[in-house]
């Protein structure tokens, strides 16, 4: 089966400017993707490109198999959200629904039924007759996500469609998206910077920056193996440590940049002396004891008591380690005290320091 | 409180002014009822023999007529003109831009007479002198300049991401004009023809250029008239274009405030 979204090697420039760059991705049927990057990163250009408000500067985007690349946008068949909404404020809330469909020539019967089940979908079926202006920018939202999926277009695309909603507002909608998503089984591809909202809606994450693809993964493989440490500190907290590999009497060490030696317990090769990024998420971190032939002596330089979660900051020697603990009631460690840190050998990578 | 109610001397100011402005306006509708055949203020007695005077004139009504005819057509001309050439503005970005702007403004900066005068050195060579086609030329090109003003204002503030919007919704981009883009600017777009219709409605020294006798204006005729046979006849008539104007200038402010409120729901 053809992939629903195809992206194949797409870039745009605006004059000298390389906005999105050898851009290249799978969409499958079905399937939630969402595009994360920071402002700028290139996201909203690569939707634009795919909704053919833009026309690529090289490659081509296939929707279903079919090369759309030159396809007047309005011949596409794909649902669009934004983060204004975008709504008609001339028309009431049917009206805007039910507009894709008029323009398809769909039977005013017809129409009418659609529109009151995709309102009844959202749970807006009462406020089919009012304004836009009439309504919350929550319902505003969900009226779009309704207009946008009411004529069961091939794809939905929605770019940062929370991004103007309060922060309890826009998990309450995670949740409704996600659910309404599923029940369709439309394949959607969604834009944010927010990295948790990608990592909790998404099958799968394709990280951008400056225009061109980090890492295309799901959630869990990008948090557990990201591909460099830009990945690792763009999705959620790490410990990003410089530094290269050394050999000493058949015993691995890595040494960081900061002079700190870290004993290493690793299968297969691994490059002795290259540059290389040590990465060790704080969660995965534990205190030990001065037995264990792996643990990392350091000393607990401040702590914060965020009463689920106690974050340290320890410095291993010249090296900065931050360690969060789960709060068992203990007494938390104390500024100054010694400590040694250790952790499964799975959860220190060795990753490419620099992005692409 | 008696803060708020201190006489404020800009105020007043303005107040005089506006009175100065307006008196002659004011004065002009007294004499428009009076019983004599003078000018006279205040009228020796009041009567509507003026306005029947001017309902039953043959010639006053042809060239009431010849105005409306006129400025209607300058008005829906010069609207799908400045329609097209706002949109058209709006929508695109390049080099020689602000330049062409600036061309199609300019008309507002030069004296009305010198653009008669050229409008009717050209028109001659055309054959358009004397003729409606020639006036109603004559007053789109004064009036096309406005309404590309007013209707640039309603579309700078309409989101073209809601014509996009439609478009992505399977609208073709005439019918993403027709069914989201117009009726969001529509109040731009009406203030523009009422606006240019009075203009037209007004105008005397094009038509005087351009015009023959069978074109004579509204205006024209009361020129005339001042000059051959001053009766309160004109006082009427002008009594009659005066609530004309603020009756259109009303409808201007009901719209503009819609077009407002339009405005303030884009988020
Ligand atoms: N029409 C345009 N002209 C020039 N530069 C643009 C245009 N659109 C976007 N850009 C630039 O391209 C880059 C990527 O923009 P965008 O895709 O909107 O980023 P994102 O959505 O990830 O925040 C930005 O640096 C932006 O300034
Ligand atoms: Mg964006």
């Amino acid at each position: 089966m053809n992939p629903a979204v195809e992206f194949n090697n797409v870039s745009k420039s605006f004059g000298n400017f390389v906005a999105v760059r050898d851009f290249s991705l799978k969409v499958e049927n079905g399937q939630f993707v969402t595009l994360l990057g920071s402002s700028g990163s290139g996201k909203s250009t690569s939707l634009m490109m795919l909704a053919g408000f833009m026309a690529p500067s090289g490659g081509h985007i296939s929707i279903d198999g079919r090369d759309v690349t030159e396809l007047a946008p309005h011949k596409r068949n794909i649902g669009l959200v934004y983060q204004n909404y975008a709504l008609f404020p001339h028309m009431t809330v049917a009206a805007n629904v039910g507009f894709p469909l008029k323009m398809r020539h769909v039977a005013k019967a017809e129409i009418a039924r659609r529109v009151r089940s995709a309102l009844e979908k959202v749970h807006l079926d009462v406020f089919a007759d009012r304004f836009p202006a009439q309504l919350s920018g929550g319902q505003q939202q969900r009226v779009a996500l309704a207009r946008a999926m009411v004529f069961e277009p091939a794809i939905l695309l929605m770019d940062e469609p929370l991004g103007a909603l309060d922060k309890n507002l826009r998990e309450e909608m995670q949740v409704e998206i996600k659910r309404i998503q599923r029940d369709v089984g439309i394949t959607t591809i969604y834009v944010t910077h927010d990295q948790e909202e990608a990592m909790s809606m998404s099958d799968n994450v394709v990280v951008m920056s400056k225009g061109q693809i980090e890492q295309a993964a799901p959630p869990a493989q990008l948090y557990e193996r990201p591909r460099n440490a830009f990945i690792a500190q763009f999705i959620g907290s790490a410990n990003v440590i410089p530094g290269f590999v050394k050999s000493n009497e058949g015993a691995k060490s890595f040494v960081s940049e900061t002079g700190t030696t870290i004993p290493l317990q690793m299968h297969g090769a691994v490059e002795e002396g290259a540059r290389k990024a040590a990465i060790v998420r704080p969660e995965r971190i534990r205190f030990g004891t001065g037995n264990d032939s792996l643990a990392v002596p350091a000393v607990v330089e401040s702590v914060l008591y965020g009463g689920t979660m106690i974050r340290y900051a320890t410095r291993a020697g010249e090296q900065r380690i931050d360690v969060v603990a789960v709060n068992d009631g203990g007494a938390p460690r104390q500024p100054g005290e010694t400590v040694h840190l250790i952790w499964e050998p799975k959860d220190f990578l060795l990753v490419d320091a620099t992005a692409n | 409180m008696s803060d708020g109610r201190r006489l404020n001397p800009l105020a007043i100011f303005s107040w005089v002014v506006v009175a100065f402005l307006l008196l002659p306006l004011i004065a002009i509708i007294p004499m428009s009822f009076s019983s004599s055949s003078l000018l006279r203020l205040p009228p020796p007695g009041y009567s509507l023999r003026w306005y029947e005077a001017y309902l039953f004139n043959s010639a006053w009504m042809n060239a009431t007529l010849n105005s409306v005819i006129i400025a209607c057509a300058t008005s829906i001309l010069s609207v799908a003109l400045g329609t097209a050439t706002a949109y058209g503005l709006s929508r695109t970005k390049w080099k020689g831009k602000a330049l062409l702007q600036a061309l199609i403004l300019s008309p507002l900066l030069i004296p009305g007479i010198v653009i008669a005068v050229a409008t009717y050195s050209v028109f001659s060579m055309l054959k358009l002198n004397g003729t409606f086609t020639g006036i109603i030329l004559g007053h789109t090109i004064i009036t096309f300049p406005y309404t590309v003003v007013v209707i640039s204002a309603a579309l700078e503030r309409f989101d073209p991401r809601l014509e996009q919007m439609a478009v992505s919704l399977g609208a073709t981009p005439l019918k993403a004009f027709a069914f989201v883009t117009f009726p969001i600017i529509r109040a731009g777009i009406i203030i523009a023809s009422l606006f240019a219709f009075l203009h037209s409605f007004d105008e005397v020294v094009m038509a005087t250029f351009i015009g023959g006798p069978a074109t004579t204006t509204l205006p024209l005729r009361i020129w005339d008239g001042i000059r051959f046979e001053l009766t309160p006849v004109i006082a009427a008539v002008s009594s009659i274009l005066i609530l004309i104007s603020c009756a259109v200038i009303g409808i201007t402010e009901v719209f503009n405030h819609r077009s407002r409120i339009l405005a303030g729901e884009k988020p």
